[in-house]
């Protein structure tokens, strides 16, 4: 009964990764077997799709025209990366304070501003697009990399996430650090900080996330192409480029897959910050 | 996870986003170097020297026939009588003008007496005279040539500029795009109908504008790719 359960739970595994095993798969192959392979998804054909487990004919030429040739791909790997980077040190430095404060201090509508900033986290991007668009606008910052960067700046689930990690610091320890004449800056840098470090380390990863993931803002609030993010290289998608698409994919899983790794224990701090005291 | 396996993702990682360095360097270096430089030359409206094809019939004139009552030809003398189709030819030529005839294999050079244009058929209707000398045969059908006529039309291009793909001519026109790397210039393959030509040149029935630049032979073209405009 063990191995049949062990079993189902191997094949439940194996087909989570199944997509991700089509991509590497689908990025050693040629255009001909591409086309027939997934033609009819592509084109207007009707053909069926059909999955191989092997190519017949393995090319790295999908590589060799990603890496050599596509200079697009770099621009936007850039751009990508240029955003990314910005937006987490921001949220960092803007997250942090605030969490600080709403976890640390005790002031009036302290609740209300928590809920407005949890009510604000769950609301989907299309309802605040408009809203954003124009203050982007006013601000004369649309089309360019700070329409995506200031937005992701002032998220909201960085203040949550943090917010929860900090209400875990002991308040001893604060209190320690007060008569020993610490001010708000001091407990902030030299405790909260520190200790909060796995939260805030959760939290840049999770942004870098959601960052390589985001679609819509770019979407919306980028006009020129010489400034999309690596995210919309992918939707260009056609039976021409499809080889190519699946060896970016590849090659984008790698800093993901490495950023997990290295991130993972934080990670598992920043969940634990979910749970509830005893 | 162990200290080592950490260690080995952080030296991974410093090495891709290195190689991702490099490579942007190279890919740009690599593009570069195959962007075909191209020359161009641009559509514009000329007069095209043209030889006109008519076709007719060698009439003898008798003492009924209204030509002679009108004075045109005298009692018995060989003519021909034809039309053009494509009446743009001969708009411009006068009465009088040198015609090459072919008849019976033979060149003759006749006279062009009159033309009227034909509302019916939409033709030229020509006469032509013939020099009397010739034994010619009344009833005839033959060919003839209005040679280096001018005819204008709006948009005429050089012929070394076309392709010929089945039948179907087009040309590569060069373009901007907005792309990802910014303006680039690209070539795009654009279907041209002949309505006219001659050795050298020909008029098209497209309407292209005189700032349109039509991408000279001489570098293999795709459509869509990358190619860069010769600075003289």
């Amino acid at each position: 009964m063990k191995k049949l359960i062990n079993l189902c739970m191997m094949f439940l595994v194996l087909l989570i990764f199944a997509p991700i095993f089509i991509t590497i798969i689908h990025s050693f192959m040629g255009m001909s077997e591409l086309e027939l392979n997934i033609g009819g998804i592509l084109s207007s054909s009707q053909k069926p799709v059909a999955i191989s487990l092997l190519p017949s004919y393995p090319t790295l030429k999908n590589y060799k025209e990603l890496l050599l040739y596509s200079e697009a791909f770099y621009q936007m790997f850039w751009n990508s990366a240029f955003q990314s980077i910005l937006t987490i040190l921001g949220q960092v430095i803007v997250a942090a304070p605030a969490a600080f404060v709403i976890a640390k201090y005790q002031f009036r509508g302290k609740r209300l501003l928590f809920w407005i900033y949890l009510i604000v986290m769950l609301m989907p991007f299309q309802i605040l697009m408009v809203s954003e668009y124009l203050i982007l606008k006013n601000l004369s910052i649309i089309n360019t990399h700070w329409a995506i960067i200031l937005p992701g700046i002032f998220g909201t689930y960085p203040v949550f996430i943090l917010t929860k990690v900090f209400m875990n610091i002991s308040d001893d320890v604060m209190e320690a650090a007060r008569l020993d004449g610490a001010n708000s800056l001091t407990l902030l840098c030299k405790i909260v900080l520190p200790i909060g470090k796995g939260g805030i380390i959760a939290v840049m990863i999770l942004d870098f996330l959601e960052c390589i993931n985001n679609i819509e803002t770019p979407l919306v609030f980028l006009k020129d192409k010489a400034l999309l993010p690596l995210s919309l290289f992918f939707p260009q998608v056609s039976i021409y480029n499809a080889g190519a698409v699946f060896a970016a994919s590849v090659v984008i899983m790698l800093p993901t897959v490495l950023v997990f790794i290295i991130g993972d224990e934080y990670l598992e701090t920043g969940f634990q910050a979910f749970q509830i005291k005893g | 996870m162990k200290k080592k396996t950490k260690k080995l993702t952080y030296i991974i990682l410093a090495v891709f986003l290195v190689s991702m360095i490099v490579m942007t360097i190279v890919s740009r270096i690599m593009n570069e170097s195959h962007i075909p430089i191209v020359e161009t030359q641009t559509p514009r409206s000329a007069s095209l020297v043209l030889d006109a094809i008519g076709r007719g019939v060698i009439r003898l004139a008798t003492g009924l026939d209204t030509k002679v009552q009108d004075g045109l030809f005298e009692k018995d003398t060989y003519y021909v009588e034809g039309y053009f189709f494509d009446k743009e030819y001969v708009e411009n030529t006068l009465e009088g003008s040198k015609i090459q005839l072919s008849i019976d294999g033979k060149k003759v050079e006749g006279t062009l007496v009159t033309k009227t244009y034909n509302y019916r058929e939409d033709t030229i209707d020509v006469v032509i005279s013939l020099p009397q000398e010739k034994d010619y045969v009344a009833g005839n059908e033959i060919e003839f040539v209005l040679e280096n006529t001018k005819v204008k039309y709006p948009c005429c291009i050089a012929k070394d500029l076309i392709y010929e793909e089945d039948g179907t001519y087009y040309v590569y026109l060069l373009k901007e795009r907005e792309s990802i790397l910014g303006n680039v210039t690209i070539a795009v393959k654009t279907q041209i109908h002949i309505i006219a030509q001659n050795k050298n040149a020909a008029a098209i029935s497209e309407e292209f504008g005189k700032e349109t630049e039509i991408i000279a032979k001489g570098v293999k073209l795709e459509d869509g790719i990358k190619v860069r405009k010769k600075e003289w």
